[in-house]
């Protein structure tokens, strides 16, 4: 979609989500973005071998993964140091509070700042923990 | 006939008679029986038996004042007065007139005390009537209070201001799961987890300070405490109690475990509907997505998105016939190719009950319909081909699988547009993500044959 070059170009980000459709559309958004996606996958025990792969960049988390939830994986990558988001319908009220500062991506996603949000998500100043909500953009 | 009924009233409430069942005539023959067994005892005494009719006479009056009452009893002095006096008995012959009269005071003393012992004799049995009445009133009222206590569907338990328990009904045993003898006597803190008893100590002195008809911890979480230590909510109600002098309170305990299990189960719901309708959301703008992406035209945009749209409302359709529990095989393929006219010869549709849990549903529903619209705009169902749709359940040893086949049969060679774009996508991406399966699509000259392979969870069957 985008002609400039990304920022994220070149990255591994890991996707997971229980939606295939949701997943679909995440995987070809960051394809555009030249981003390499790892997955998508639908479930913990699918995504926690590929939060451990090398060269991983970042991630995206659907935080309900039908009857789980991805906490797992977000304590995985954690621990190794790689950012990642959740993506949630839940507007703040889907993350648990160990990971009250993770970003959030809100579903249905902003797919015309979906670059932006991402790139604030995953490069910004965030590291996991620290506090930082991304605000869908006011109506005009 | 006034004193002939006392008689009868006399012999009645002494036994003697049957209750109610002498009319007056029988009565009155009573009354005639005694007043004649007398004179006729009088009569028949010898001469020589000096003075002694006196006291015959005597008895008799005392009889007959005794059945027939003081005013009869006066009559049959003055009558034996006048036996005495006219002398037709051999040992009356020459009687003193000072005896006549001193056998007439005697028969005045005579109805006069028993006159004083019939009244009193009345009274007593009045008294011990109405105590019996009053008897008979407090067991109804007492049954009616044990019905109501005893019936009551929620606990009830009276305790006196120190918290020592008075009284309490079946449903409290049953509630807290002690014996009644158990708790009598007791301090009401024990049906209490122990970190309340200590803020609970006093209360009911102060409660009872000021007894209003309220509820107990004003809104705040309550919880009892059965005898084994287990804890439930509760909620109770206290009012007060007046008895012998002292205040005592009623507390009225309804469990609440099946109303906060109902609001659990409701929150759960709308938890889970909120989910849903954001997947949905998301599933819509990743079909906006995907479908803008392939698309040529506007018009081309607006078929397929229309079509993908009204296959994911198919799939919620099977799914709100189940409420939302899951789907039948059969009932998602038939509900996304009947817009096609299922209901034609051309169509088979064949395979053993399985029921995929709800999210699995939509997808199969998505990709089914996927299949069908490309079938009925560039497939068989465009020119008039048939179409087989077929599964069955394999197992092996990681578990059993369902595999179905979806088979065109066309009429006229058809170029094969599933090939590449977001409708191939999706199935493959679906069945890889959602279904935990693979997807083969398989373009022969004769048709489409699309192989979808996915195993079964536990549940699905």
């Amino acid at each position: 979609m985008s002609t400039r070059p990304s920022p994220l170009t070149g990255l591994r980000i890991l996707v997971v989500d229980d939606e295939p459709l949701v997943a679909l559309m995440i995987e070809d958004l960051l394809a555009d973005l030249g981003c390499e996606v790892v997955g998508p996958v639908a479930s913990v025990a699918d995504a926690l071998p590929l939060a451990q792969i090398a060269g991983l960049s970042g991630a995206l988390l659907d935080v309900n993964l039908g009857d789980e939830v991805v906490y797992p994986v977000a304590e995985v990558l954690q621990r190794a140091g790689i950012p990642f988001a959740f993506v949630t319908g839940y507007a703040g009220l889907g993350v648990a509070p160990e990971f009250a500062g993770a970003p959030v991506l809100r579903k249905p996603l902003d797919i015309y700042r979906f670059e932006e949000q991402v790139v604030a998500a995953l490069l910004g100043t965030h590291s996991p923990g620290s506090v930082s909500l991304i605000e869908p953009p006011a109506l005009s | 006939m006034k004193p002939l009924r006392r008689v009868a009233q006399v012999l009645e409430t002494e036994g003697m008679l049957p209750r109610g069942r002498y009319g007056r005539t029988s009565r009155a023959a009573l009354a005639l029986t005694l007043v004649a067994a007398s004179a006729v005892t009088t009569a028949l005494l010898p001469a020589w038996v000096d003075g002694a009719i006196y006291a015959v006479l005597l008895s008799g009056v005392t009889f007959v004042a005794l059945l027939c009452g003081p005013g009869v009893g006066l009559i049959a002095v003055g009558l034996a007065a006048l036996f005495c006096g006219l002398g037709p008995v051999p040992a009356l012959a020459g009687a003193s007139p000072w005896a006549v009269a001193l056998f007439v005071v005697l028969g005045l003393i005579d109805v006069a005390a028993i006159t004083f012992l019939l009244r009193s004799n009345a009274r007593t049995r009045a008294a011990v009537v109405r105590a019996e009445e009053l008897v008979e009133h407090l067991q109804v009222s007492e049954a009616r209070f044990r019905g109501l206590l005893e019936g009551a569907p929620d606990a009830i338990i009276i305790a006196d201001a120190a918290g020592g328990i008075v009284l309490l009904n079946a449903e409290a045993e049953r509630l807290f799961g002690y014996d009644r003898a158990e708790l009598l006597g007791q301090n009401i803190g024990m049906l209490m987890p122990e970190r309340f008893r200590l803020r609970h100590a006093g209360r009911i002195e102060r409660y009872l300070e000021s007894p209003a008809t309220r509820r107990m911890g004003d809104g705040n979480d309550m919880f009892g405490r059965r005898k084994d230590g287990s804890e439930f909510p509760i909620e109770t109600n206290l009012s007060p109690l007046a008895s012998h002098g002292e205040m005592l309170v009623t507390a009225v305990v309804r469990d609440l475990s099946a109303r906060k299990e109902i609001h659990e189960r409701q929150s759960l719901l709308v938890r889970e509907l909120n989910h849903r309708v954001k997947n949905a959301l998301a599933s819509v703008q990743s079909i906006v997505v995907q479908t803008l992406r392939t698309a040529s035209s506007p018009e081309a945009f607006s078929a397929a998105f229309t079509a993908r749209i009204a296959a994911l409302s198919q799939s919620h359709d099977v799914l709100t016939r189940n409420d939302w529990s899951g789907a039948l095989v059969e009932d998602i393929v038939r509900e996304q190719i009947n817009p096609y006219g299922a209901t034609d010869q051309a169509f088979e549709i064949r395979g053993p009950r399985v029921t995929l849990g709800p999210n699995r549903s939509v997808t199969l529903g998505m990709v089914i319909g996927e299949l069908a619209t490309n079938a009925a705009k560039f497939g068989a169902l465009s020119n008039g081909g048939a179409l087989a749709v077929d599964w069955d359940v394999e197992s092996d040893v990681a578990g059993r699988r369902l595999r179905l086949t979806w088979r065109e049969q066309s009429l006229a060679p058809v170029s094969p547009p599933l090939r590449t774009g977001f409708g191939s996508r999706l199935i493959h991406r679906s069945v890889a993500a959602g279904l935990r399966g693979t997807a083969e699509l398989d373009y022969r000259p004769t048709g489409l044959v699309a192989t979808l392979a996915f195993p079964l969870l536990a549940g699905e069957s």
